[in-house]
């Protein structure tokens, strides 16, 4: 695990091998992999891919590849939690064709959130955005326009197997794609489950996992 | 000069029958009762923290007067979520003895958190949110600024709950009465089905203090 920052919030970055990133890709291309806009208000967003069945719209699942990232989000919550572990609630595929970019966004209902890079690729990266202190404090006196850099902005490249880590309040965005090959990548959320002993901050969460196929279909099938 | 305060943070006031709190307290101070200090030791407030066991602490749990709880849980609920539960994580009770107080505190681990009279008193519950003004400006004017904290009491009555969001502070008075002041004091954290959008799924299993009491 190597640990980067983005702003003052520690993100964390790991790699998968190649062999485990082409299982996920033929995976991908046998699975019924249901392709639907990531952002309604956009028109030309990348798409985001579900698992279409009869209750709807599963996670995509890949026995390997989350036993892959439940271990690299072990190394994640012990470098920030005490008792607490981190677990998959939903993990999506996103599919970027040419010219396709993304807006900024976050991501709700989720801690840490990841991203595996399922190719390489020179041009379309994400981006992350974070106000500088000076920008935050200041912004309701001085026009915006006075104050240079008020975004930090940090990206990152694509490279084949590579999985970052970041707190999920981060805003970020797909910047433009560029190249003819489709750009795919594996995006995951993550929740806290775990006890707390502390007096008067007890407490025992367990999560329904949304990607386990077992799991899954019973909870979509409430709704 | 008119002060009119801009605050969007609220606690939330529910009565219900006072036999049923009366039942469920004496049937606590009859428990193997558990006492541990709370907060910072000059502070003087127990909280007494459960029926002993050989691992844990169990929350304390009557069923009549949880059910009540939970309805009140449920209110507020509604007015902050959509189509999501809470449930009823942790709970203990708290002792006040004459002269003492507790520190100002936040409930970690709870969305919202609750609190039940046992008695009628004057020693508040006070809530207290920090001046803006002051946070935002301290350090620039800190020596000239007068620290104008909001605070909101509410005074204890037999029967009363109040429930507020876990991340207010709020302390527990200088108690100036003889008799002990009681009170059972509760957390909450979401559970069920809280998102099946895409992207966003969550679906949380919260223990609850009834299941911690099986």
């Amino acid at each position: 695990m190597k640990e980067f920052l983005i702003g003052n919030a520690n993100c964390y970055e790991f790699q998968a091998t190649d062999q485990l990133v082409d299982s996920v890709l033929a995976n991908i291309e046998n699975s019924n992999v249901e392709y639907k806009k990531i952002s309604l208000n956009q028109n030309n967003s990348p798409t985001m891919g579900y698992i279409k069945n009869e209750y709807g719209y599963t996670s995509f699942y890949h026995q390997e590849l989350y036993s892959f990232l439940d271990e690299c989000l072990k190394e994640v919550a012990e470098k920030n939690f005490n008792n607490f572990s981190l677990k998959i609630v939903d993990l999506w595929t996103t599919k970027s064709k040419f010219g396709q970019s993304s807006q900024s966004h976050f991501h709700t209902m989720s801690i840490f959130s990841g991203l595996l890079y399922l190719s390489d690729c020179d041009r379309s990266e994400t981006e992350f955005t974070m106000n500088t202190r000076l920008y935050d404090n200041w912004k309701f006196f001085i026009h915006e326009n006075f104050i240079k850099n008020k975004e930090q902005t940090y990206r990152v490249k694509p490279k084949k197997g590579k999985i970052i880590i970041w707190p999920s309040d981060i805003k970020h965005k797909i910047t433009p794609h560029s190249t003819k090959d489709d750009r795919y990548t594996i995006a995951f959320n993550t929740f806290l489950e775990g006890i707390s002993l502390k007096s008067s901050a007890r407490i025992n969460i367990s999560l329904t996992d949304g990607c386990q196929p077992e799991d899954a279909i019973p909870f979509r099938k409430k709704t | 000069m008119n002060k009119i305060p801009l605050v969007n943070s609220h606690v939330y006031e529910f009565f219900i029958d006072p036999n049923i709190v009366d039942e469920a307290f004496k049937y606590f101070l009859s428990l193997p009762i558990t006492t541990k200090g709370a907060g910072r030791p000059q502070t003087g407030t127990k909280s007494l923290h459960g029926i002993t066991s050989e691992n844990d602490y169990i929350p304390f749990y009557h069923e009549k007067l949880f059910i009540e709880i939970q309805k009140c849980v449920d209110l507020v609920c509604d007015l902050h979520f959509k189509n999501t539960k809470m449930a009823i994580c942790d709970s203990w009770l708290t002792k006040t003895e004459f002269g003492k107080q507790s520190a100002i505190h936040t409930h970690n681990c709870s969305i919202f958190s609750g609190l039940v009279y046992f008695s009628d008193s004057t020693t508040p519950t006070k809530f207290i949110l920090d001046d803006p003004f002051l946070q935002k400006n301290a350090h620039l004017f800190e020596s000239i600024i007068i620290n104008q904290n909001y605070t909101q009491s509410v005074e204890p009555k037999l029967g009363k709950i109040i429930i507020w969001d876990s991340s207010l502070k709020h302390k527990i008075s200088v108690h100036k009465e003889k008799d002990v002041r009681y009170t059972l004091a509760f957390n909450t954290w979401l559970t069920g089905s809280i998102s099946n959008r895409l992207t966003g799924q969550l679906h949380s299993n919260v223990v609850d203090v009834k299941q911690k009491n099986q």
